[in-house]
């Protein structure tokens, strides 16, 4: 990536790209992805759906951005197609057969050092108990809870009023601590139990 | 979801989460009963802690593996196009055929004359065999439609196999149009090629009431299709062998119906090609700026 480049600011790194910079929008992916798998992940409880829909928003984004108004910040916008890409994701998967989506709990470095075990495993429930409450609700609760956005951003990403943010938020706290409850206060020690776990991991995972 | 064995006067997890949020009905009494109640103040608890947890999440950077893939689908999008709007306007569905009924589009029905004479062309040519098998008879068949103008851009045939929404529909029927397609499989050249139109055959019963939806990888059918679709001879201008919201189906772009010039017109094509079938979707997007190339 060019240095030039990388002064830029996301809005004017869109400008380039819609102007026909090649490079110009990997870098505003570069900047965001990280957050915004984090935000897909959560929201879909799932490695492979977060990855399907991360890149679904961003080649949206990429061919998008020419009509990106400047009067959105990149970050909301970004946020605005991934939760939309995600609840698109679930809607068409509702559509077809169930498949099982608990295999890649474990996802990602298979070796962690002692000390933090307890902490993905803890992390792995509560990415069982976001899938549980259902995208929409988990999508209100990560972005103002997790990521620590301002209600009034998440309205705007989430395309909704503010008060439909506030009381998905406060339904889905208040189904996370039912589902989190036992996580309270001691160290976790409770096997993670993820919903509609398939203990057959050989079974297929795809319907095709 | 019941938050357990709560009396009537202890407060669920819902309410005290409301409460908390700032949104409760009834604010007062709840945080009245609140400020005396153990057991209440221990279920607050439970809501902050597992807050607590949500906000303790560890970072997750996005695996690398997930990252190289979208860095190389992204590499192989065409280039973005100069600043276009693809915001367009959801036209109902029940409306999308009345356009042409107005008083001043008598000239439609003079377009449905011509689009029959397109249609007939086709079918002759084709005879009475399906569509495909005959496109896969006639290797070299003509490419191009009842307009058969040479200066029109060819079609451009995408196979991109995305999902199509109402959200995504604008900005990826804007990529169709904008961008080149890679080489479509098996696809008839576009050049060249023209349809002999013999002006004897003019009768509107040849004209089909449907393409089936596979018929439409041939461009001579799609180009039958867009003038079906709106009622007279149009160039179509891309398609997409896709899907919409999550189902396979064809997505082609044609000049706007109220505006070619600044407007196109998208539609879904789900099961057949037919102006009367009940899966048709039609939506108006604006033209981008640059315009097909």
């Amino acid at each position: 990536m060019s240095g030039a480049l990388a002064e830029l600011d996301d809005r004017e790194l869109l400008a380039r790209h819609a102007a026909g910079d090649r490079d110009a929008f990997g870098l505003v992916v570069e900047r965001h992805r990280d957050r915004l798998w984090r935000v897909a992940l959560r929201t879909l409880g799932n490695p492979d759906d977060a990855a399907d829909a991360v890149q679904d928003a961003l080649l949206s984004a990429y061919r998008a951005a020419g009509s990106f108004r400047g009067d959105a910040a990149v970050t909301t916008w970004l946020h605005r197609i991934t939760v939309n890409a995600c609840l698109d994701l679930v809607r068409r998967k509702a559509s077809r057969p169930s498949v099982a989506l608990d295999d890649e709990l474990d996802h990602g470095d298979d070796v962690a050092a002692p000390d933090l075990l307890g902490e993905r495993e803890t992390a792995a429930e509560i990415l069982a108990a976001l899938r549980q409450i259902g995208p929409e609700q988990a999508a209100a609760v990560v972005l103002v809870d997790v990521e620590g956005f301002p209600v009034a951003q998440v309205a705007e990403m989430l395309d909704v009023p503010v008060g439909t943010v506030k009381s998905r938020c406060a339904r889905g706290r208040a189904r996370l601590a039912a589902l989190l409850g036992h996580l309270g206060n001691p160290p976790s020690t409770a096997p993670v139990e993820p919903p509609n776990a398939n203990p057959d991991a050989s079974s297929p995972e795809d319907d095709s | 979801m019941n938050d357990g064995p709560a009396a009537a006067d202890h407060l669920s997890l819902d309410a005290l989460a409301e409460l908390e949020e700032g949104i409760a009905s009834d604010a007062d009494a709840l945080a009245g009963h609140l400020d005396g109640c153990a057991l209440c103040r221990e279920r607050a608890g439970q809501l902050r802690a597992s807050r607590a947890l949500l906000s303790a999440l560890p970072p997750e950077p996005m695996p690398a593996d997930v990252a190289a893939r979208i860095e190389a689908t992204l590499a192989a999008e065409p280039a973005p196009a100069a600043a276009f709007s693809p915001r367009g306007d959801i036209v109902p569905l029940q409306g999308r055929r009345t356009w042409w009924r107005g008083p001043n589009i008598a000239a439609a029905a003079a377009g449905v004359a011509v689009l029959a004479l397109g249609a007939a062309l086709l079918i002759g040519h084709l005879g009475s065999k399906s569509p495909a098998e005959s496109a896969a008879k006639n290797g070299n068949r003509p490419a191009t439609g009842p307009l058969g103008a040479a200066a029109a851009p060819a079609l451009k045939q995408w196979q991109t196999g995305r999902d199509y929404n109402l959200t995504n529909l604008a900005a990826l029927a804007t990529g169709i149009v904008i961008g080149d397609p890679p080489p479509f499989p098996g696809a008839q050249t576009q050049a060249g090629a023209q349809p002999s139109p013999s002006p004897t055959t003019r009768s509107n019963s040849l004209a089909p009431a449907s393409y089936s939806r596979d018929a439409l990888r041939d461009p001579a059918i799609v180009y039958a299709c867009a003038a079906l679709l709106v009622s007279h001879p149009v160039q179509p201008i891309a398609i997409d062998y896709a899907n919409f919201n999550g189902a396979p189906a064809d997505i082609l772009v044609l000049p706007g119906l109220s505006d070619p010039a600044t407007k196109l017109a998208v539609y879904i094509i789900p099961t057949a090609c037919s102006d009367s079938a009940p899966d048709l979707v039609y939506h108006q997007i604006d033209r981008p700026v640059t315009g097909p190339r």
